[in-house]
């Protein structure tokens, strides 16, 4: 079963759409789970968290016992909990579908972690620092859970985030609707006190500086320049990027900007897009369309992501392509050419194709939200990091071309915040046995 | 053509072999004529005493035992016999076989001495009842003043005791309900049966205590911070109902009403199989209703027709010449466990119980189908219990 969400009409203000679960409830569906053994929702989880043993542990009423199971192999269980997009990753692999429906993995795992946080039970032991010291730049998911578990085995950590508050994408990238505010600072919180810190933006000089006082680095700064549509009227105003749009919503108090009666267009198919579609309507606006390149199929949007957009009335166009903007009469508008499928890209989706047939539409307001690149400038200042024609870092198991450099979370392309945990982990016991046999010395 | 449901028990024909046992559920004429209206062959109204008899009870009087979810596995209840006394029962008895004259009303009683025995007889016949249950088994409270089942667990209590309801009973046949919480139940219905009674109901509820509360540290159910053992009904006492009824049926030949755990017409059809002439039901339909005799009969009847049977009389004791000794069990009879990969879902339960709880004998493949490895499995048939999709099968290989 899955838990009760505010109906698509209730869905006004940034409200969390979906509840948790009630501990009967959750009762329910823990005693739903089969408990395999070798089970593959532990392998379709990113960050390895043991999810039979956790529902288990729910079933017995050991719910602190559950949290503990998550928070061991994810410091981020109630977050992922809301964001995870269960349906392509644990809930996917869960021997359940093949009798009816998957165990509700991701409600079952937000619902021990607010348990557990709601006593006052997460503590994480970090020792006293005795080990090298270690550099982790950037406060997102990736950078927190690799200075997370480098602390839990004694590294001396220091972390470099340019922003006062921490926790990156998962503060200005997500709506409230989906993850609120509250339970993102509190885990971010506990997985922070006591950590040292630095701030302020590096120049060529400080990453010299930490190259040579730290033995390891964990670079994770993101990847959030919005790509360019490259077309004409790009600059006018009223078109926006879904990124600027999502941070200036994402604070609680923050005064939301009014959409009241006007048409918006999404250009893009992913999570951003989605996002800023959702945000739109919430915003007041009368119609959200989403333009897309490709058909539904090739969408990088996961599902549950895509079926929000469309309960709460978001209108999808498939196989359109953007070319030109103009501002007519106080409205913008936009030209499109249609497009058609062609053989699969590297990325394996099937590509769009041109057919020069053209139409026009119009809109107030535009929001591009096509993708986004890493921050080139403020990569060249790291010496011998080596970057491909996109400007992501050249990384081979996620250690750079300067092999004190590693590397995790959008920089290394996860696209989840799961992913970027499991990075920042995974990294974290690479620099670990790194060090152990020697280092750079 | 539609089997025959109706049974013959101690010379009385009943509709179908369903009857509700001594219990809440019989507790009032007007619950029973509701029960009766909705199919039910008969009632045994629950356990009455003379007037001067006192019966205090106590609150609350029921726990029960959930297992991963499933609630009522198991009941205790601290219930005694009924508040209402032979006066009231006598009416409940007239008022019901007037109006169901078709159907088997039956009464339970219980005495401290040979006079209230005999008069509960005497008045029961007089309002009509037609059959008479004597209770020689409530394990908790009664049996502290010398009742219930301390007569039910010494042979020669029950003989005495059943030779003067027998003597006093000069129309209705009289069934003796016995306790399990004995070694050895033969001797009790050989008593029984030497007393000149005319049937045995198996059995009554097992003794137990259902739990502990885990944060007061009393027992449940909890009756001012203190507890007592109480009686344990419910799916979970079938198995050692099933057995008591066998080996009554093996051993002592009179009839017997079975009762313990019977919550479906599958559970009938066993307890019928193992020699039960007709059946009786307390906890399931005091858990959903008096509502399951439709299933219970339609279930029963399509089984029969099913299987060729043209009434349920047919199956009575057909499972008894296949119980034997260990003794007699075939040491050249070999199975191996074998999966079904279409059902098989990978959940790998089969795999790790046969690895932790077995022999070893399955192993997975690298995509997490399990195999089993013929040499090294016994046939212990472990893995067919733990697998929620049915896929293992025991084949038998000489």
């Amino acid at each position: 079963m899955v838990p009760r969400s505010l109906s698509p009409k209730e869905r006004k203000d940034f409200s969390e759409v979906i509840m948790s679960f009630t501990y009967q409830e959750a009762l329910f569906e823990a005693r739903r789970c089969l408990y395999c053994y070798d089970a593959p929702c532990i392998k379709g989880c990113p960050a390895g968290v043991n999810v039979p043993e956790f529902i288990a542990r729910i079933r017995s009423e050991n719910v602190l016992g559950a949290a503990k199971v998550i928070y061991a192999a994810n410091p981020l269980g109630s977050i992922c909990g809301r964001i995870c997009p269960t349906e392509a990753l644990c809930e996917k692999a869960c021997t359940s579908k093949l009798l009816n429906v998957p165990i509700a993995i991701g409600h079952l795992q937000r619902f021990a972690c607010d348990f557990a946080l709601s006593k006052g039970k997460v503590i994480f032991p970090y020792p006293k620092p005795d080990k090298d010291p270690v550099a982790v730049v950037g406060g997102g998911p990736a950078g927190l859970s690799c200075a997370h578990f480098l602390r839990l085995q004694g590294y001396d950590v220091t972390l470099f985030e340019k922003e006062d508050a921490l926790g990156g994408l998962l503060l200005h990238g997500i709506p409230r609707y989906r993850l609120p505010e509250q339970p993102a600072k509190e885990e971010i919180a506990l997985i922070t006190s006591g950590l040292k810190r630095e701030r302020g933006v590096l120049n060529r000089e400080q990453a010299e500086r930490i190259l040579s006082e730290f033995q390891a680095v964990f670079l994770s700064p993101g990847s959030n320049i919005p790509v360019k549509l490259d077309i004409p009227g790009e600059e006018e105003e009223g078109v926006i990027s879904a990124n600027d749009l999502l941070r200036e919503v994402a604070p609680s108090k923050a005064p939301l900007p009014s959409f009241e009666g006007k048409e918006v267009a999404v250009i893009g198919g992913g999570a951003s897009a989605m996002d800023a579609a959702r945000t739109s309507l919430r915003l007041g606006a009368a119609k959200a369309f989403l333009l897309y390149r490709r058909s539904k199929e090739e969408m990088p949007a996961f599902p549950s992501e895509f079926e929000g957009a469309l309960e709460e009335g978001v209108e999808f166009y498939w196989l359109v392509s953007p070319v030109e903007i103009r501002r007519i009469n106080g409205r913008l508008e936009l030209k499109l050419e249609r497009m058609k499928l062609g053989a699969p890209d590297e990325s394996g989706r099937r590509s769009p194709v041109r057919t020069g047939r053209y139409f026009r539409m119009e809109f107030d307001l535009i929001i591009k939200a096509i993708a986004a690149l890493p921050d080139r400038e403020s990569l060249k200042i790291w010496p011998g990091l080596e970057l491909d024609r996109n400007g992501y870092p050249i990384s081979k198991d996620g250690q750079s071309t300067n092999p004190k450099i590693f590397l995790g979370g959008d920089i290394l392309k996860a696209g989840t915040v799961v992913q970027a945990v499991a990075d920042g982990k995974t990294a974290a016991g690479r620099i670990d046995s790194w060090l152990k046999q020697g280092g750079a010395r | 053509m539609t089997p025959d449901l109706s049974v013959k028990f101690c010379g009385i024909k009943f509709p179908n072999p369903y009857i509700l046992a001594a219990a809440p559920t019989t507790d009032d004429g007007e619950m029973v004529a509701r029960a009766l209206e909705a199919g039910w062959a008969g009632a045994v109204l629950k356990t009455t005493s003379v007037e001067s008899e006192p019966v205090e009870l106590v609150y609350p009087q029921m726990g029960a035992i959930q297992v991963n979810g499933q609630k009522l596995v198991g009941m205790v209840n601290i219930d005694l016999i009924s508040k209402r006394h032979i006066d009231q029962v006598e009416k409940d008895v007239r008022n019901l076989k007037k109006s169901f004259p078709n159907k088997v009303i039956m009464a339970s009683i219980m005495g401290s001495r040979k006079e209230h025995w005999q008069e509960l007889v005497f008045r029961l016949e007089e309002a009509g009842v037609d059959m008479i249950e004597c209770s020689f088994s409530c394990p908790h409270g009664m049996p502290e003043r010398g009742m219930g089942s301390t007569i039910g667990q010494n042979p020669e209590l029950t003989e005495r005791t059943a030779r003067w309801v027998k003597e006093a009973a000069k129309r209705a046949p009289v069934m003796i309900k016995l306790t399990p919480n004995v070694t050895d139940i033969v001797p009790i219905a050989q008593a029984v049966k030497n007393s000149g009674a005319d049937a045995v109901c198996a059995v009554n509820t097992v003794l137990g205590l259902i739990g502990v509360d885990i944060n007061t540290f009393a027992p449940i159910p909890t009756v001012d911070g203190m507890g007592i053992y109480g009686g344990l009904s419910g799916p979970a006492i079938k198995p050692i109902a099933l057995h008591f009824v066998s080996k009554i049926a093996r051993n002592v030949d009179i009839p017997i009403s079975g009762v313990g755990g019977i919550s479906t017409w599958r559970d009938a059809v066993e307890f019928m199989l193992v020699g039960a002439r007709t059946v009786q039901l307390c906890t399931a339909p005091m858990h959903f209703g008096f509502r399951i005799i439709d299933d219970l009969i339609d279930g029963l009847a399509n089984y029969l027709e099913e299987k060729g049977f043209s009434s349920v009389q047919e199956i009575i004791g057909l499972a008894l010449p296949k119980l034997t000794t260990y003794e007699h069990l075939s040491r050249t009879h070999k199975v191996k466990s074998q999966i079904d990969l279409e059902t098989c879902i990978k959940c790998d339960l089969c795999y790790i119980s046969c690895r932790d709880g077995g022999h070893q004998a399955i192993s997975l493949k690298e995509d997490r189908t399990p195999l089993v490895d013929e040499e090294k499995c016994v046939g212990c048939a472990l893995c067919p219990q733990v697998c929620p999709v049915g896929a293992i099968s025991m084949k038998r290989v000489a």
